[in-house]
Protein backbone atom coordinates (compact mmCIF):
# COMPACT_ATOMS: atom_id res chain seq x y z
CA UNK A 1 0.00 0.00 0.00
CA UNK A 2 1.34 3.38 -0.69
CA UNK A 3 -0.31 6.20 0.85
CA UNK A 4 0.74 10.09 0.68
CA UNK A 5 -0.25 10.84 4.25
CA UNK A 6 1.94 13.69 5.21
CA UNK A 7 4.38 13.83 2.78
CA UNK A 8 3.23 13.30 -0.99
CA UNK A 9 6.81 13.82 -1.94
CA UNK A 10 8.03 10.77 -0.18
CA UNK A 11 6.22 8.92 -2.67
CA UNK A 12 8.97 9.24 -5.33
CA UNK A 13 11.32 7.21 -3.47
CA UNK A 14 8.91 4.52 -3.47
CA UNK A 15 9.40 3.17 -6.88
CA UNK A 16 13.30 2.76 -6.75
CA UNK A 17 12.54 1.01 -3.37
CA UNK A 18 9.88 -0.93 -4.55
CA UNK A 19 12.17 -2.57 -7.52
CA UNK A 20 14.82 -3.16 -5.10
CA UNK A 21 12.69 -4.77 -2.96
CA UNK A 22 11.41 -7.45 -6.18
CA UNK A 23 15.11 -7.58 -6.85
CA UNK A 24 16.09 -8.97 -3.26
CA UNK A 25 13.23 -11.10 -3.08
CA UNK A 26 13.32 -12.45 -6.96
CA UNK A 27 10.85 -14.97 -7.12
CA UNK A 28 10.32 -15.92 -3.15
CA UNK A 29 6.74 -14.37 -2.88
CA UNK A 30 3.75 -13.32 -4.94
CA UNK A 31 2.93 -9.93 -4.77
CA UNK A 32 -0.13 -8.10 -4.89
CA UNK A 33 -1.15 -5.28 -7.37
CA UNK A 34 0.04 -2.05 -5.10
CA UNK A 35 -2.87 0.01 -4.07
CA UNK A 36 -2.35 3.65 -3.36
CA UNK A 37 -3.98 4.96 -0.99
CA UNK A 38 -4.71 9.16 -0.57
CA UNK A 39 -4.59 10.44 2.95
CA UNK A 40 -4.39 7.10 4.57
CA UNK A 41 -2.96 5.55 7.52
CA UNK A 42 -0.91 2.87 8.36
CA UNK A 43 -3.57 0.76 9.42
CA UNK A 44 -5.82 1.12 6.31
CA UNK A 45 -3.17 -1.73 5.20
CA UNK A 46 -5.02 -4.37 7.64
CA UNK A 47 -7.73 -4.24 5.73
CA UNK A 48 -6.74 -3.92 2.24
CA UNK A 49 -4.21 -6.93 2.84
CA UNK A 50 -7.03 -8.48 4.57
CA UNK A 51 -9.34 -8.21 1.23
CA UNK A 52 -6.76 -9.32 -0.93
CA UNK A 53 -5.96 -12.70 1.26
CA UNK A 54 -2.05 -11.34 1.73
CA UNK A 55 -0.06 -13.03 4.46
CA UNK A 56 2.15 -9.20 4.58
CA UNK A 57 1.44 -6.14 3.97
CA UNK A 58 4.08 -3.18 3.76
CA UNK A 59 2.76 0.04 3.95
CA UNK A 60 4.77 2.94 2.32
CA UNK A 61 4.02 6.11 3.79
CA UNK A 62 5.10 9.47 3.54
CA UNK A 63 6.59 10.69 6.69
CA UNK A 64 8.00 13.92 7.45
CA UNK A 65 10.28 13.74 10.69
CA UNK A 66 11.54 17.33 10.77
CA UNK A 67 11.85 20.34 8.50
CA UNK A 68 14.99 18.78 7.55
CA UNK A 69 13.66 15.40 6.05
CA UNK A 70 10.08 16.68 3.87
CA UNK A 71 10.17 13.72 2.06
CA UNK A 72 10.90 10.96 4.39
CA UNK A 73 9.07 7.55 3.78
CA UNK A 74 8.12 4.76 6.05
CA UNK A 75 7.81 1.74 5.38
CA UNK A 76 5.48 -0.46 7.76
CA UNK A 77 5.57 -4.01 7.46
CA UNK A 78 2.78 -6.09 9.08
CA UNK A 79 2.02 -9.92 9.66
CA UNK A 80 -1.16 -10.25 8.68
CA UNK A 81 -1.98 -14.23 8.27
CA UNK A 82 -2.79 -14.48 12.00
CA UNK A 83 -5.53 -14.76 14.59
CA UNK A 84 -5.13 -10.49 15.70
CA UNK A 85 -8.16 -8.78 13.76
CA UNK A 86 -7.97 -7.24 10.51
CA UNK A 87 -9.55 -3.79 12.08
CA UNK A 88 -7.96 -2.70 15.37
CA UNK A 89 -4.19 -4.45 15.63
CA UNK A 90 -2.13 -3.15 17.63
CA UNK A 91 1.03 -0.78 16.82
CA UNK A 92 3.30 -3.19 18.87
CA UNK A 93 2.39 -5.44 15.53
CA UNK A 94 4.07 -3.81 13.21
CA UNK A 95 7.60 -3.25 12.13
CA UNK A 96 9.34 0.08 11.05
CA UNK A 97 11.85 1.11 8.43
CA UNK A 98 12.01 4.67 8.66
CA UNK A 99 13.85 7.92 6.94
CA UNK A 100 14.03 6.30 2.96
CA UNK A 101 15.52 8.92 1.30
CA UNK A 102 18.70 9.44 -0.69
CA UNK A 103 19.90 11.66 2.45
CA UNK A 104 18.73 9.38 4.98
CA UNK A 105 18.53 5.31 4.84
CA UNK A 106 19.18 4.82 0.54
CA UNK A 107 16.08 2.77 -0.57
CA UNK A 108 18.17 0.14 -2.14
CA UNK A 109 19.94 -0.07 1.58
CA UNK A 110 16.28 0.05 2.64
CA UNK A 111 14.91 -3.16 0.32
CA UNK A 112 17.27 -5.41 2.05
CA UNK A 113 16.40 -4.43 5.97
CA UNK A 114 12.84 -4.83 4.63
CA UNK A 115 13.44 -8.45 2.49
CA UNK A 116 14.89 -9.58 5.53
CA UNK A 117 12.09 -8.92 7.88
CA UNK A 118 9.76 -9.51 5.31
CA UNK A 119 11.77 -13.23 4.81
CA UNK A 120 11.86 -13.56 8.93
CA UNK A 121 8.17 -12.56 9.14
CA UNK A 122 7.07 -15.30 6.44
CA UNK A 123 9.32 -17.74 8.37
CA UNK A 124 8.05 -17.18 11.94
CA UNK A 125 4.81 -15.93 11.17
CA UNK A 126 4.72 -12.99 12.90
CA UNK A 127 5.87 -8.79 13.02
CA UNK A 128 6.18 -6.45 15.29
CA UNK A 129 8.53 -5.72 18.92
CA UNK A 130 9.03 -9.15 19.02
CA UNK A 131 10.51 -9.80 15.43
CA UNK A 132 14.30 -7.98 16.12
CA UNK A 133 15.96 -6.49 12.58
CA UNK A 134 18.93 -8.75 12.48
CA UNK A 135 19.42 -7.49 8.67
CA UNK A 136 22.34 -5.37 9.88
CA UNK A 137 24.73 -8.36 10.07
CA UNK A 138 24.05 -9.23 6.31
CA UNK A 139 24.37 -5.69 5.55
CA UNK A 140 27.71 -5.42 7.01
CA UNK A 141 28.72 -8.23 5.56
CA UNK A 142 27.84 -7.00 1.72
CA UNK A 143 29.39 -4.21 2.50
CA UNK A 144 32.67 -5.91 3.26
CA UNK A 145 32.82 -7.63 -0.36
CA UNK B 1 24.89 20.69 33.91
CA UNK B 2 24.22 23.33 32.06
CA UNK B 3 20.98 22.87 30.84
CA UNK B 4 22.60 23.37 27.34
CA UNK B 5 22.16 19.76 26.00
CA UNK B 6 25.19 18.06 27.91
CA UNK B 7 23.16 16.30 29.83
CA UNK B 8 22.83 13.44 27.30
CA UNK B 9 24.12 12.78 23.71
CA UNK B 10 21.65 11.13 21.54
CA UNK B 11 21.22 9.40 18.51
CA UNK B 12 17.90 8.68 17.07
CA UNK B 13 18.44 5.67 14.61
CA UNK B 14 16.25 4.98 11.25
CA UNK B 15 16.01 1.53 12.00
CA UNK B 16 15.72 -1.16 15.09
CA UNK B 17 18.57 -3.31 15.18
CA UNK B 18 20.72 -4.63 17.92
CA UNK B 19 23.84 -5.09 16.07
CA UNK B 20 24.03 -1.02 14.54
CA UNK B 21 22.33 -0.10 18.56
CA UNK B 22 25.38 -1.95 20.32
CA UNK B 23 27.83 -0.43 17.81
CA UNK B 24 26.46 3.28 18.09
CA UNK B 25 26.27 2.50 21.76
CA UNK B 26 29.74 1.59 21.61
CA UNK B 27 31.06 4.50 19.41
CA UNK B 28 29.45 7.28 21.75
CA UNK B 29 30.89 5.30 24.86
CA UNK B 30 34.48 5.88 23.01
CA UNK B 31 34.04 9.15 22.39
CA UNK B 32 32.75 10.38 25.92
CA UNK B 33 35.35 7.97 27.89
CA UNK B 34 38.20 9.67 25.23
CA UNK B 35 37.24 13.23 25.89
CA UNK B 36 36.49 12.58 29.46
CA UNK B 37 33.13 14.30 28.66
CA UNK B 38 30.86 14.59 31.90
CA UNK B 39 27.95 13.27 29.90
CA UNK B 40 26.04 10.46 28.96
CA UNK B 41 24.40 8.34 26.17
CA UNK B 42 21.34 6.86 24.64
CA UNK B 43 20.43 5.33 21.39
CA UNK B 44 16.69 5.84 21.00
CA UNK B 45 15.26 2.39 20.11
CA UNK B 46 12.88 -0.04 22.32
CA UNK B 47 13.37 -0.89 25.62
CA UNK B 48 13.15 -4.39 24.70
CA UNK B 49 16.63 -4.30 22.17
CA UNK B 50 18.24 -1.77 24.95
CA UNK B 51 17.34 -5.28 27.31
CA UNK B 52 19.29 -7.34 23.95
CA UNK B 53 21.87 -4.63 23.84
CA UNK B 54 22.84 -5.33 27.78
CA UNK B 55 23.23 -8.65 27.44
CA UNK B 56 25.45 -8.21 24.70
CA UNK B 57 27.55 -6.25 27.01
CA UNK B 58 26.76 -2.74 25.58
CA UNK B 59 27.92 0.43 27.58
CA UNK B 60 24.12 1.38 28.28
CA UNK B 61 24.01 4.95 30.33
CA UNK B 62 20.12 5.06 30.18
CA UNK B 63 16.88 3.44 29.02
CA UNK B 64 14.74 4.98 26.49
CA UNK B 65 11.15 4.32 25.91
CA UNK B 66 7.77 5.89 25.02
CA UNK B 67 5.38 5.56 27.57
CA UNK B 68 1.42 6.30 27.41
CA UNK B 69 -1.29 6.93 30.14
CA UNK B 70 -2.87 3.74 29.45
CA UNK B 71 -2.92 0.48 29.52
CA UNK B 72 -3.65 -0.32 26.56
CA UNK B 73 -1.90 2.52 24.91
CA UNK B 74 1.64 1.23 26.38
CA UNK B 75 0.07 -2.00 24.98
CA UNK B 76 0.78 -0.77 21.44
CA UNK B 77 4.05 0.81 22.10
CA UNK B 78 5.17 -3.11 23.02
CA UNK B 79 5.41 -2.88 26.79
CA UNK B 80 4.36 -3.22 30.07
CA UNK B 81 4.95 -1.73 33.68
CA UNK B 82 7.04 -4.97 34.27
CA UNK B 83 9.00 -4.56 30.87
CA UNK B 84 10.17 -0.79 32.03
CA UNK B 85 10.90 -2.18 35.45
CA UNK B 86 13.09 -5.30 34.02
CA UNK B 87 14.90 -2.79 31.99
CA UNK B 88 15.49 -0.44 34.79
CA UNK B 89 16.73 -3.28 36.90
CA UNK B 90 19.24 -4.22 34.28
CA UNK B 91 20.53 -1.05 33.42
CA UNK B 92 21.18 -0.61 36.75
CA UNK B 93 22.79 -3.59 37.13
CA UNK B 94 25.55 -2.45 35.13
CA UNK B 95 26.48 0.08 37.80
CA UNK B 96 27.91 2.76 34.99
CA UNK B 97 26.02 5.92 36.48
CA UNK B 98 23.96 4.47 38.53
CA UNK B 99 20.48 6.86 39.19
CA UNK B 100 18.69 8.49 37.04
CA UNK B 101 18.85 6.27 34.58
CA UNK B 102 15.31 6.15 32.56
CA UNK B 103 14.62 8.29 29.63
CA UNK B 104 11.04 8.80 28.62
CA UNK B 105 8.94 10.58 26.02
CA UNK B 106 5.08 10.60 25.70
CA UNK B 107 3.60 10.74 22.41
CA UNK B 108 0.63 12.73 22.83
CA UNK B 109 -2.26 11.64 20.85
CA UNK B 110 -1.14 8.32 20.45
CA UNK B 111 -3.50 7.08 23.02
CA UNK B 112 -6.15 8.25 20.77
CA UNK B 113 -3.93 6.66 17.88
CA UNK B 114 -4.24 3.42 19.70
CA UNK B 115 -7.66 3.63 20.47
CA UNK B 116 -6.80 3.21 24.19
CA UNK B 117 -7.89 6.57 25.41
CA UNK B 118 -11.39 5.90 26.66
CA UNK B 119 -12.85 8.83 25.57
CA UNK B 120 -10.36 10.75 28.15
CA UNK B 121 -9.54 14.22 27.47
CA UNK B 122 -5.49 15.10 26.09
CA UNK B 123 -4.12 16.69 29.28
CA UNK B 124 -5.25 13.74 31.76
CA UNK B 125 -3.67 10.97 29.48
CA UNK B 126 -0.44 13.33 29.84
CA UNK B 127 -0.99 13.36 33.25
CA UNK B 128 -1.45 9.82 33.32
CA UNK B 129 2.04 9.16 31.36
CA UNK B 130 4.06 11.03 33.89
CA UNK B 131 2.17 8.90 36.51
CA UNK B 132 3.58 5.84 34.94
CA UNK B 133 7.37 7.89 34.71
CA UNK B 134 7.37 8.58 38.33
CA UNK B 135 8.03 4.99 39.44
CA UNK B 136 11.65 5.48 38.25
CA UNK B 137 14.15 8.64 39.31
CA UNK B 138 14.01 10.01 35.74
CA UNK B 139 17.08 11.86 33.49
CA UNK B 140 14.49 13.52 31.24
CA UNK B 141 10.39 12.84 30.54
CA UNK B 142 10.27 14.76 26.79
CA UNK B 143 6.62 15.23 25.73
CA UNK B 144 6.31 14.68 21.82
CA UNK B 145 3.44 17.45 20.83
CA UNK B 146 1.97 17.09 16.87
CA UNK B 147 4.59 14.07 16.04
CA UNK B 148 1.24 11.35 15.12
CA UNK B 149 -0.62 14.33 13.15
CA UNK B 150 -1.93 17.79 14.23
CA UNK B 151 -5.07 16.27 13.49
CA UNK B 152 -5.25 14.35 17.04
CA UNK B 153 -5.37 18.09 18.64
CA UNK B 154 -9.13 19.61 19.03
CA UNK B 155 -7.21 23.51 18.84
CA UNK B 156 -3.59 25.03 19.84
CA UNK B 157 -4.22 25.36 23.38
CA UNK B 158 -4.89 21.42 23.67
CA UNK B 159 -1.25 20.74 23.78
CA UNK B 160 0.30 19.63 27.46
CA UNK B 161 3.57 21.46 27.55
CA UNK B 162 5.63 20.97 30.12
CA UNK B 163 9.30 19.43 29.81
Amino acid sequence: MLADDLSAAALQHAPPLLHALRHELADTLTWSPPVVATQARVALGDEIGARLLARVVLGLIGERQSLSSPDSLGAYLTYLANAAPAVGRSEALRNCVSNIRPQGLAPVDAARRIAWLLRESLRRQFSGVALKDDSETALLESVQR
Amino acid sequence: MYGAGDAVIGINPAADSVPALCELLRLLDELIQRHAIPTQSCVLTHVSNTLQAIELGAPVDLVFQSIGGTEGTNRGFGISLALLDEAHAAALALKRGGEPLMYFETGQGSALSANSHHSLDQQTLEARAYAVARRYQLLLVNTVVSFIGPEYLYEGAAHCVGR
